[in-house]
């Protein structure tokens, strides 16, 4: 599914920003269009406010009163690029009773992004899907561990430099091949 | 089997409404709902949690007087409405026109019985009158000596419980942080400022109906300490100049409850606060809230099984909603023909399956 | 009335003037938004979100109307029915307000609809990938027939614990040989939490088992969504050797001859008859067979 911002729609866009990671999130490991703009950036600005607390590494636009935290705080998780490192181990994967509240991660890892093949199941996967993944191999095995107690875990979008995102959430499995 | 569908042919909804709004009453308007039904806009208000008569009187017009639709209007307009600040206020600065405390009989500073139809007697009045005066209406202050003048609108009242809070007899309870639950999920127990707010906005009769099972049992019942009605000063943090600006005034009524609480509860022998606002001036529901808080506060944390629903937070913010419970209530009219179906389906496969049985002797 | 307010009234101005693309502000979008993620990252997980007062009342589809605003782009096309009936009243009057805040286009066939906001049933076409189902839901946990209290059932759902639900089943099986749930039949979804799946007959419940389409559930008034991802497994709580059982119907639609729809009751030239309740697909297969 492919969607295009229509310019005479400016309050419309983030409606389009918002079908775009549905359906990345409905559809793991699948391509979906975000509209014209800025990348996570838009997803950002479409989903959250100033004032949700975020961690950040690498280099990202946000308003100057964006809220900072420690790992383990932060409803947000930014990585501009394909690792964090191992430090997602540390993000909060939500709790027995409010699963949701556990935090999202948002990777924007740029154009000369490597790859890692992978193929995928789960809900939204229609049997098995083989693709390839902007995330090392090492976070996708940091992933995994923080995605191994049901229903803990922690939800990705991958966004690439192309304007698409890509969804990850945490009832994907994903098998590291090649 | 099955049930008929109920459908709407071209305009028989907008036929509906008009049929409906022929009976709406014509030339009145939302000043003279404000000046002859004051209590009753003021209900809506409560209702809504939104301060704003001239809108409040023109929901109750469009809804014919239905409180509950007049309050959905209210509140669905309010909605969406740019938040611009949070405004602060404080009792003591109150504008106070009313003031009693039934618990104490003399008061630093006095009772005020104000403007209020308590006292008069409750007979229905079959002259015609252009205007009619309100017996016991005047700012007398009421005690044992020589009347005295009539008081401007009196401010900076002493609480009536404040000796009794220093002297370390009244538990205030839990902190109210002051939370929007129409703006964030809150989790019940969790946030006893949250539940002051659902008791602010709560469905009159229902909240007067769990406060009259509280307190219609055996022995002590809570005491009314105070009651104020009068206008509460707001204040905002100005977004420049971080300075506190005075932006208006609400009327409002606060009830201060207090609860004894028979002993043993370990070395514990305060009385329980409970305290209850309202936008306007419909008492009763201030009184309610500040009963019903009292009742909440007091339930010992170790407390085995569920207490009675006057003192269960999770049983009241379930019943409290006025516009759910009515939502819900009313939306049993919308065509459950399907789900009818498969009800009926299961009652007749037990007929089936009697037929299909072996006769038994009789 | 003050300059402000007056322009808050003005005269003349539409219900309808003034208000952003969707009719909701940001901020609840946002919420609903975020809600409806999560939802979908926990299948069949209750997500709580700070419902919003809406122009219908609650009980009236205030959820699935936040779900549906939330979701809704200029470029979809959508349908809203109820009980199956594009042109049952409250479906007409959330089309209208949808249509009205947004200018999307509408339909009543589910083949071209993109988004389908829905109470109580799932249209009888096939429905496909990129298609959204957006059901309105009154009672949103299907644990409330073993408590009122959301503090009780929210710990027997982190538990996984449908011991009681169990309880339900087997007693009825033991009692009268078969289930006495109605509609809303509790399903399990990926293996994890059992879900209601809105009140929806049980002849609509097999249709949930790895769609192929998304759907989500709005419940206004218990401030609550959830969702199921497509391809998932969405089971009916029955017993291995005591198959599910949807309605039975004694013959055919009268209309359109169909054999394999949910069916209503009309009285029609002078009799109660069988009719489709999903109108338009009724209306569309009785013109094949005219034409």
């Amino acid at each position: 599914m492919s969607v295009v911002a229509t310019v005479a729609d400016p309050a419309a866009h983030d409606h389009f920003v918002f079908r775009a990671v549905l359906a990345a999130l409905a559809h793991p490991g699948r391509r979906f269009d975000l509209p014209v703009g800025d990348g996570a950036l838009e997803i950002i600005r479409s989903l959250y406010e100033t004032r949700t607390p975020l961690w950040r590494v690498g280099a990202w636009e946000l308003p100057g009163d964006a809220c900072d935290v420690d790992i383990g705080q932060a409803q947000l998780l930014l990585v501009a690029a394909t690792s964090s490192g191992g430090a997602i181990g540390d993000a909060f994967r939500g709790t027995e009773v409010q699963p949701e509240l556990a935090a999202t991660v948002i990777y924007e890892a740029g154009s000369q992004a490597p790859v890692t093949p992978v193929r995928l199941s789960g809900p939204g996967v229609d049997g098995e899907l083989s693709t390839s993944l902007a995330l090392d191999a090492d976070e996708l095995a940091c992933r995994a561990l923080a995605c191994a107690e049901p229903p803990l875990g922690i939800d990705c979008l991958i966004v690439a430099a192309d304007g698409g995102v890509v969804g990850l959430p945490r009832t994907t499995r994903v098998e590291v091949t090649g | 089997m099955g049930y008929t569908t109920v459908r709407a042919s071209p305009g028989a909804v907008s036929a509906a409404a008009r049929l409906a709004q022929n009976a709406q009453a014509v030339g009145v308007s939302p000043e003279q709902v404000c000046d002859a039904l004051g209590i009753l806009v003021d209900q809506v208000s409560g209702e809504a949690g939104v301060w704003e008569p001239a809108v409040c009187a023109r929901a109750l017009l469009q809804a014919q007087g239905d409180v509950a639709r007049a309050v959905s209007l209210v509140r669905a307009w309010a909605a969406m409405l740019p938040r611009l600040a949070t405004a602060r206020t404080a009792l003591s600065g109150m504008r106070t026109v009313r003031r009693i405390t039934p618990a104490f009989r003399e008061p630093d500073g006095g009772q005020y019985l104000g403007a209020s139809l308590d006292y008069a007697q409750r007979l229905l009045d079959l002259d015609d009158h252009e205007t009619s005066a309100m017996p016991n209406a005047g700012h007398e202050t009421v005690s044992n000596g020589a009347p005295h003048p009539p008081a401007p609108m009196a401010q900076d009242l002493r609480r009536a419980l404040e000796g009794l809070e220093l002297d370390g007899r009244v538990d205030p309870g839990r902190a109210a942080r002051p939370l929007d639950r129409t703006r964030q999920p809150v989790e019940v127990g969790e946030q006893r400022g949250a539940f002051a707010q659902l008791l602010s906005r709560a469905e009159t009769g229902t909240m007067t109906a769990m406060a009259y099972t509280a307190i219609r049992g055996d022995g002590d019942h809570p005491t009314l300490a105070e009651l104020r009605g009068g206008e509460l000063e707001l204040e905002v943090v100005h977004p420049r100049s971080g300075g506190t600006v005075r932006v208006g005034v609400v009327p409002a009524t606060v009830a201060e409850m207090v609860l004894y609480r028979r002993p043993p509860r370990g070395n514990d022998r305060r009385l329980t606060l409970g305290v209850g606002v309202t936008f306007g001036r419909l008492e009763r529901r201030a009184i309610a809230a500040a009963l019903l808080d009292a009742n909440c506060a007091a339930v010992a944390p170790a407390t085995a099984g569920r207490p009675a629903p006057a003192a269960d937070e999770e049983f009241l913010t379930i019943a409290l909603e006025g516009q759910e419970a009515t939502g819900f209530l009313e939306h049993l009219k919308l065509p459950h023909h399907v789900t009818f179906t498969s009800t009926l389906d299961r009652l007749l496969a037990d007929d089936v399956a009697d037929d299909a049985a072996p006769e038994e002797d009789s | 009335m003050r300059p402000a307010l007056d322009g808050l009234l003005q005269r003349g101005a539409s219900a309808r003037a003034g208000y952003g693309f969707a009719y909701m502000d940001v901020t609840t979008k946002r919420e609903v938004r975020r809600a409806l993620l999560k939802a979908v990252c926990v299948p069949g997980h209750l997500v709580p979100f700070a419902s919003r007062e809406m122009p219908v009342a609650r009980g009236w589809g205030s959820g699935g109307l936040q779900v549906t605003l939330s979701c809704v782009t200029p470029q979809d096309t959508v349908k809203v029915i109820d009980q199956g009936d594009d042109e049952s009243m409250n479906a007409r009057g959330l089309r209208q307000l949808i249509a009205d805040t947004t200018g999307v286009a509408t339909t009543t066939d589910a083949r071209r609809a993109t988004l389908i906001q829905t109470r109580h049933r799932i249209p009888e076409d096939e429905l496909r990938e990129g298609q959204v189902l957006i059901f309105q839901v009154p009672v949103s946990d299907p644990l409330r027939r073993v408590s009122a209290l959301p503090s009780v059932t929210r710990r027997l759902h982190a538990e996984g614990d449908y011991t009681a639900l169990w309880l339900y089943l087997y007693e009825d099986h033991a009692r009268a040989g078969r289930s006495s749930f109605t509609s809303s039949y509790p399903v399990q979804v990926d293996g994890r939490y059992v879900m209601t799946p809105s009140p929806i007959p049980r002849y609509d419940v097999p249709r949930l088992d790895r769609a192929p389409f998304l759907t989500l559930f709005g419940a206004g008034r218990e401030a609550a969504v959830f969702a199921v991802p497509p391809h998932t497994r969405v089971l009916p709580l029955a017993f291995d050797d005591r198959p599910f059982e949807i309605e039975r119907f004694d013959g055919p639609c009268w209309r359109c001859g169909s054999a394999g729809s949910y069916l209503d009751s009309e009285f029609a030239e002078g009799a109660e008859r069988l009719v489709c309740s999903d109108t338009d697909r009724c209306r569309r297969r009785t013109r094949e067979q005219i034409g």
